[in-house]
Protein backbone atom coordinates (compact mmCIF):
# COMPACT_ATOMS: atom_id res chain seq x y z
CA UNK A 1 0.00 0.00 0.00
CA UNK A 2 1.27 3.57 -0.56
CA UNK A 3 1.91 6.36 1.68
CA UNK A 4 -0.78 8.29 0.50
CA UNK A 5 -3.14 5.67 0.50
CA UNK A 6 -2.24 4.75 3.88
CA UNK A 7 -2.72 7.82 5.03
CA UNK A 8 -6.12 8.70 3.61
CA UNK A 9 -7.63 5.34 4.66
CA UNK A 10 -5.80 6.22 8.16
CA UNK A 11 -7.92 9.88 7.92
CA UNK A 12 -10.97 8.71 7.47
CA UNK A 13 -11.10 6.15 10.40
CA UNK A 14 -8.72 6.92 12.77
CA UNK A 15 -10.88 8.96 14.96
CA UNK A 16 -12.97 5.23 15.86
CA UNK A 17 -9.53 3.65 16.25
CA UNK A 18 -8.68 6.16 18.49
CA UNK A 19 -12.00 6.30 20.41
CA UNK A 20 -11.50 2.28 21.21
CA UNK A 21 -7.96 2.65 22.37
CA UNK A 22 -9.09 5.17 24.77
CA UNK A 23 -11.24 2.79 26.19
CA UNK A 24 -9.43 -0.07 25.86
CA UNK A 25 -6.75 2.44 27.76
CA UNK A 26 -9.90 3.08 30.27
CA UNK A 27 -9.18 7.07 29.28
CA UNK A 28 -5.80 7.34 29.05
CA UNK A 29 -6.17 9.31 26.04
CA UNK A 30 -2.11 9.88 25.80
CA UNK A 31 -1.43 6.11 26.05
CA UNK A 32 -4.05 5.45 23.65
CA UNK A 33 -2.74 7.84 21.61
CA UNK A 34 0.98 6.69 21.93
CA UNK A 35 -0.55 2.85 20.98
CA UNK A 36 -2.27 4.48 18.18
CA UNK A 37 0.62 5.80 16.26
CA UNK A 38 3.20 2.78 17.15
CA UNK A 39 -0.25 0.39 15.83
CA UNK A 40 -0.39 2.61 12.73
CA UNK A 41 3.84 2.98 11.98
CA UNK A 42 3.86 -1.02 12.62
CA UNK A 43 0.66 -1.13 10.27
CA UNK A 44 2.48 0.86 7.75
CA UNK A 45 5.70 -1.56 8.23
CA UNK A 46 4.02 -4.45 7.54
CA UNK A 47 0.91 -3.20 5.23
CA UNK A 48 2.57 -5.07 2.29
CA UNK A 49 1.50 -8.25 3.92
CA UNK A 50 -2.59 -7.81 4.42
CA UNK A 51 -3.19 -7.90 0.70
CA UNK A 52 -7.29 -7.85 1.61
CA UNK A 53 -8.35 -3.88 1.59
CA UNK A 54 -11.27 -5.40 3.34
CA UNK A 55 -10.02 -6.96 6.32
CA UNK A 56 -7.46 -3.74 6.62
CA UNK A 57 -9.24 -2.66 9.20
CA UNK A 58 -9.76 -5.34 11.42
CA UNK A 59 -6.12 -5.88 11.09
CA UNK A 60 -5.52 -2.63 11.97
CA UNK A 61 -7.38 -3.78 15.63
CA UNK A 62 -5.62 -6.75 15.93
CA UNK A 63 -2.53 -4.67 16.03
CA UNK A 64 -3.74 -2.14 18.20
CA UNK A 65 -4.87 -4.65 20.50
CA UNK A 66 -1.31 -6.85 20.46
CA UNK A 67 0.32 -3.19 20.70
CA UNK A 68 -2.08 -2.70 23.88
CA UNK A 69 -0.60 -6.21 25.14
CA UNK A 70 2.69 -5.72 25.00
CA UNK A 71 2.54 -1.77 26.82
CA UNK A 72 0.45 -3.72 29.64
CA UNK A 73 3.08 -6.56 29.82
CA UNK A 74 6.01 -3.82 30.50
CA UNK A 75 3.67 -2.18 33.36
CA UNK A 76 3.76 0.98 31.78
CA UNK A 77 -0.02 0.98 31.86
CA UNK A 78 -0.65 0.43 35.19
CA UNK A 79 1.21 2.71 36.91
CA UNK A 80 -0.35 5.09 34.62
CA UNK A 81 -4.09 4.21 34.94
CA UNK A 82 -3.97 6.24 38.95
CA UNK A 83 -1.81 9.14 37.09
CA UNK A 84 -4.00 9.36 33.89
CA UNK A 85 -6.57 9.93 36.38
CA UNK A 86 -4.98 12.53 38.75
CA UNK A 87 -4.17 14.42 35.36
CA UNK A 88 -7.94 14.12 34.05
CA UNK A 89 -8.80 15.51 37.46
CA UNK A 90 -6.88 18.25 37.27
CA UNK A 91 -8.45 19.02 33.73
CA UNK A 92 -11.13 19.35 35.71
CA UNK A 93 -13.55 19.26 32.28
CA UNK A 94 -16.92 17.66 32.48
CA UNK A 95 -15.67 15.42 29.50
CA UNK A 96 -12.90 14.84 31.37
CA UNK A 97 -15.54 12.92 34.02
CA UNK A 98 -18.49 11.91 31.35
CA UNK A 99 -17.14 8.64 31.31
CA UNK A 100 -15.20 7.79 34.49
CA UNK A 101 -17.65 5.32 36.14
CA UNK A 102 -17.58 3.81 32.43
CA UNK A 103 -13.67 3.79 32.50
CA UNK A 104 -13.96 2.02 36.05
CA UNK A 105 -15.91 -0.66 35.25
CA UNK A 106 -13.59 -1.27 32.30
CA UNK A 107 -10.65 -1.32 34.62
CA UNK A 108 -12.36 -3.76 36.71
CA UNK A 109 -12.51 -6.04 33.10
CA UNK A 110 -9.66 -8.56 32.42
CA UNK A 111 -8.15 -7.12 29.03
CA UNK A 112 -9.36 -9.63 27.21
CA UNK A 113 -12.90 -9.53 28.37
CA UNK A 114 -12.45 -5.63 27.85
CA UNK A 115 -11.21 -5.97 24.37
CA UNK A 116 -13.88 -7.99 23.48
CA UNK A 117 -16.69 -6.17 24.86
CA UNK A 118 -15.58 -2.85 23.21
CA UNK A 119 -15.06 -4.94 19.74
CA UNK A 120 -18.31 -6.28 19.78
CA UNK A 121 -20.54 -3.15 21.30
CA UNK A 122 -18.05 -0.12 20.37
CA UNK A 123 -16.82 -0.79 16.68
CA UNK A 124 -19.90 -3.56 16.39
CA UNK A 125 -17.74 -6.36 14.99
CA UNK A 126 -19.23 -9.76 14.82
CA UNK A 127 -18.08 -13.18 17.11
CA UNK A 128 -16.46 -14.41 14.58
CA UNK A 129 -14.43 -11.37 13.71
CA UNK A 130 -13.55 -10.52 17.23
CA UNK A 131 -12.11 -13.69 17.41
CA UNK A 132 -10.03 -13.63 14.43
CA UNK A 133 -8.50 -9.97 15.97
CA UNK A 134 -8.13 -11.47 19.73
CA UNK A 135 -6.61 -14.42 17.86
CA UNK A 136 -8.98 -16.35 19.99
CA UNK A 137 -12.14 -19.50 19.31
CA UNK A 138 -15.48 -18.01 18.94
CA UNK A 139 -16.49 -20.14 21.94
CA UNK A 140 -13.68 -18.15 24.00
CA UNK A 141 -14.96 -14.73 22.85
CA UNK A 142 -18.50 -16.08 23.73
CA UNK A 143 -17.57 -16.77 27.27
CA UNK A 144 -15.65 -13.76 27.03
CA UNK A 145 -18.55 -11.47 26.16
CA UNK A 146 -21.19 -13.22 28.09
CA UNK A 147 -18.33 -12.51 31.83
CA UNK A 148 -18.06 -8.92 30.22
CA UNK A 149 -21.55 -8.13 29.96
CA UNK A 150 -22.37 -9.65 33.98
CA UNK A 151 -19.55 -7.34 35.20
CA UNK A 152 -21.31 -4.40 33.04
CA UNK A 153 -24.53 -5.81 34.53
CA UNK A 154 -23.13 -5.25 37.88
CA UNK A 155 -22.31 -1.43 37.08
CA UNK A 156 -25.26 -0.94 35.53
CA UNK A 157 -26.58 -2.01 39.01
CA UNK A 158 -24.67 0.01 41.07
CA UNK A 159 -24.42 3.54 38.92
CA UNK A 160 -27.79 3.82 36.96
CA UNK A 161 -25.93 5.09 34.36
CA UNK B 1 -28.62 -10.86 31.17
CA UNK B 2 -32.05 -9.72 29.50
CA UNK B 3 -32.22 -8.07 26.02
CA UNK B 4 -33.43 -5.13 27.58
CA UNK B 5 -29.62 -5.02 29.54
CA UNK B 6 -28.41 -6.15 26.58
CA UNK B 7 -29.50 -2.58 24.73
CA UNK B 8 -28.69 -0.60 27.66
CA UNK B 9 -24.98 -2.02 26.74
CA UNK B 10 -25.33 -1.39 23.36
CA UNK B 11 -26.83 2.28 24.48
CA UNK B 12 -23.87 3.41 26.62
CA UNK B 13 -21.13 2.20 24.15
CA UNK B 14 -23.49 3.95 21.64
CA UNK B 15 -23.34 7.49 22.90
CA UNK B 16 -19.40 7.47 23.75
CA UNK B 17 -17.75 9.79 22.49
CA UNK B 18 -14.25 10.96 24.40
CA UNK B 19 -12.35 13.77 23.71
CA UNK B 20 -9.61 13.31 21.42
CA UNK B 21 -6.66 15.35 20.27
CA UNK B 22 -7.11 17.17 17.40
CA UNK B 23 -7.20 15.17 14.21
CA UNK B 24 -4.90 17.91 12.66
CA UNK B 25 -1.62 17.72 15.26
CA UNK B 26 -2.38 13.15 15.38
CA UNK B 27 -2.00 13.13 11.71
CA UNK B 28 0.82 15.46 11.63
CA UNK B 29 3.20 13.76 14.41
CA UNK B 30 2.26 10.35 12.37
CA UNK B 31 3.42 11.88 9.39
CA UNK B 32 6.66 13.16 11.02
CA UNK B 33 7.05 9.02 12.41
CA UNK B 34 6.51 8.02 9.03
CA UNK B 35 9.21 10.20 7.57
CA UNK B 36 11.47 9.13 10.19
CA UNK B 37 10.62 5.06 9.45
CA UNK B 38 11.36 6.30 5.61
CA UNK B 39 14.50 7.40 5.96
CA UNK B 40 15.69 4.82 8.37
CA UNK B 41 14.28 2.15 5.64
CA UNK B 42 16.00 3.83 2.84
CA UNK B 43 19.53 3.99 5.24
CA UNK B 44 18.98 0.10 5.53
CA UNK B 45 18.34 -0.46 1.93
CA UNK B 46 21.78 1.58 1.40
CA UNK B 47 23.55 -0.39 3.75
CA UNK B 48 22.18 -3.92 2.48
CA UNK B 49 23.15 -2.83 -1.08
CA UNK B 50 26.83 -1.25 0.01
CA UNK B 51 27.00 -4.72 2.07
CA UNK B 52 26.32 -6.87 -0.98
CA UNK B 53 28.01 -4.84 -3.47
CA UNK B 54 31.19 -5.38 -0.57
CA UNK B 55 30.49 -9.11 -0.62
CA UNK B 56 30.81 -9.30 -4.93
CA UNK B 57 34.15 -7.40 -4.27
CA UNK B 58 35.43 -9.80 -1.57
CA UNK B 59 34.51 -12.82 -3.08
CA UNK B 60 36.37 -11.76 -6.04
CA UNK B 61 39.02 -10.65 -4.31
CA UNK B 62 39.35 -13.95 -2.12
CA UNK B 63 38.95 -15.81 -5.81
CA UNK B 64 41.81 -14.09 -7.74
CA UNK B 65 44.25 -14.54 -4.47
CA UNK B 66 43.13 -18.38 -4.52
CA UNK B 67 43.55 -18.85 -8.19
CA UNK B 68 47.05 -16.72 -8.58
CA UNK B 69 48.57 -18.88 -5.47
CA UNK B 70 46.54 -21.97 -6.95
CA UNK B 71 48.30 -21.83 -9.99
CA UNK B 72 51.81 -21.04 -8.71
CA UNK B 73 51.34 -24.07 -6.73
CA UNK B 74 53.72 -26.66 -9.24
CA UNK B 75 56.40 -23.82 -9.36
CA UNK B 76 56.29 -23.97 -5.16
CA UNK B 77 56.44 -27.70 -5.65
CA UNK B 78 59.34 -28.16 -7.99
CA UNK B 79 61.78 -25.45 -5.15
CA UNK B 80 60.61 -27.43 -2.38
CA UNK B 81 61.93 -30.30 -4.91
CA UNK B 82 64.95 -28.67 -5.30
CA UNK B 83 65.20 -27.73 -2.17
CA UNK B 84 65.18 -31.19 -0.42
CA UNK B 85 67.64 -32.63 -2.83
CA UNK B 86 70.20 -30.50 -0.59
CA UNK B 87 68.78 -30.71 2.66
CA UNK B 88 68.21 -33.07 5.14
CA UNK B 89 65.65 -35.66 5.76
CA UNK B 90 63.19 -33.35 7.29
CA UNK B 91 62.82 -31.05 4.34
CA UNK B 92 62.44 -34.41 2.25
CA UNK B 93 59.72 -35.55 4.40
CA UNK B 94 58.12 -31.91 3.89
CA UNK B 95 58.76 -32.08 -0.13
CA UNK B 96 56.97 -35.38 -0.22
CA UNK B 97 53.84 -34.06 1.58
CA UNK B 98 53.55 -30.67 0.35
CA UNK B 99 50.57 -30.49 -0.72
CA UNK B 100 47.65 -30.56 2.63
CA UNK B 101 50.07 -27.60 3.78
CA UNK B 102 50.30 -25.89 0.99
CA UNK B 103 46.35 -25.74 0.07
CA UNK B 104 45.55 -24.93 3.81
CA UNK B 105 47.78 -21.97 3.74
CA UNK B 106 46.49 -20.67 -0.18
CA UNK B 107 42.81 -21.18 1.33
CA UNK B 108 43.86 -19.26 4.49
CA UNK B 109 45.31 -16.58 2.47
CA UNK B 110 42.31 -16.43 -0.18
CA UNK B 111 39.45 -16.26 3.40
CA UNK B 112 41.62 -13.20 4.69
CA UNK B 113 42.02 -11.14 1.67
CA UNK B 114 38.68 -11.89 1.27
CA UNK B 115 37.43 -10.48 4.72
CA UNK B 116 40.24 -7.82 4.79
CA UNK B 117 38.44 -6.60 1.23
CA UNK B 118 34.85 -6.69 2.66
CA UNK B 119 36.19 -4.55 5.66
CA UNK B 120 38.01 -1.76 3.36
CA UNK B 121 35.21 -1.83 0.31
CA UNK B 122 32.81 -1.06 3.18
CA UNK B 123 34.92 1.63 4.76
CA UNK B 124 35.78 2.98 1.47
CA UNK B 125 31.91 3.04 -0.02
CA UNK B 126 30.90 4.60 3.36
CA UNK B 127 33.47 7.43 3.17
CA UNK B 128 32.25 8.29 -0.68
Amino acid sequence: MERELFINHIKSTQRAFRRFLVALCCGDSQLADDIAQESYIKAYLACDTCCDHDKFGAWLYRIGYTTFLNHKRSEKITAGYDEARHIASADSTDSAFRYQELYSALENLPAKERTAILLFYLEGYSVKEVADIVDASQVAVRQQLSRGREHLRKLLETTKI
Amino acid sequence: MTFMEDDKIRDLFRKFDPELSSDFSFINKLQHSLDAVESIKAENAELKRRSKKAIAIAAAAGFAVGALFSSALPYIGSAVHDMALTSGAAVQMLADNYLVPAWTIIGGTAVLTALNTYELSLSLMKRR
